[in-house]
């Protein structure tokens, strides 16, 4: 039975490096408001990876008819709210993001997403406030909608 | 009993680290998802005539729009998809069986055009 068990794992992990790697990744969110006295650091998780995508030999004739093309990007997403430290009364303090549960490969929903052309370089200056860790409690999900 | 099942889980453990092993080295997060690069099109070629079409996997992401971003948008979004696809860099066209075509010669990972839904 261990046997079995543990020969599954090792193929499973040999035979896993056969898909596209489109998964969630950590990432830590930098977050800063012009009213608030800090910069927050909030460890959350994005979509992130490589995906399968074909130019076409007949754009001229068919247009993007025979065109693949796709980006890694959010599949299941949860929002979760936290409260930035610092920030006057008459501020708004909470700061809702999204967090990944799973990714896939596909077209960009331009009505929730903003669709960027080509990935960054880098990501430039983070914080130009103090910097605080944000440690959201584990499984809580509280998304308040905006007004 | 206990000593034989043990050996025999170091063997078979022992073989499929050599099978790993024999990958070669490349980055790990592109494991199993071939380069962008020319590939024939095997429906336009013709024998002595091949015709190239550039496919492949290329990087992207999706994360969390920036507050400083956002406030630049028309209509602010929550997330932010940056892709890259395998598109040819450059091409030459060709006539096979009286139909245009465009043999890509060379291939890149770039602006993605036509993954918006």
């Amino acid at each position: 039975m261990e046997l079995s068990v543990a020969m599954c794992g090792l193929l499973c992990l040999l035979f896993s490096q056969a898909v596209p790697m489109c998964v969630p990744t950590d990432y830590t969110l930098y977050e800063e408001r012009r009213e608030c006295d800090f910069c927050v650091a909030i460890n959350t998780t994005i979509c992130m990876g490589f995906c399968y995508s074909r130019d076409s030999n007949m754009k001229e004739l068919a247009g993007p008819r025979f065109l693949i093309q796709r980006g890694c990007t959010y599949d299941q997403v949860e929002y979760r709210t936290v409260i930035l430290p610092g920030c006057p009364l008459h501020a708004n303090p909470l700061f809702t993001y999204p967090v990944a549960l799973s990714c896939h490969c596909g077209t960009c929903n331009t009505d929730s997403d903003e669709c960027a052309h080509k990935a960054s370089s880098g990501d430039g200056a983070r914080c130009s406030k103090p910097l605080r860790q944000i440690y959201p409690y584990p499984g809580l999900n509280n998304y308040i909608p905006p007004n | 009993m206990c000593l034989f099942k043990l050996t025999g889980v170091s063997l078979i453990l022992s073989i499929l680290l050599y099978i790993a092993d024999s990958y070669p080295n490349s980055d790990m997060t592109n494991m199993g998802c071939e380069e962008c690069k020319l590939r024939e099109n095997k429906v336009f070629s013709n024998p002595g005539a091949p015709v190239y079409q550039c496919t492949g996997c290329c990087f992207s992401r999706a994360y969390p729009t920036p507050l400083r971003s956002k406030k630049t948008m028309l209509v602010p979004k929550n997330i932010t998809s940056e892709a890259t696809c395998c598109v040819a860099k450059e091409g030459k066209r060709v006539v096979v069986d009286n139909i245009k075509l465009t043999n890509h010669t060379e291939c890149h990972c770039s602006t993605c055009y036509h993954h918006k839904s």
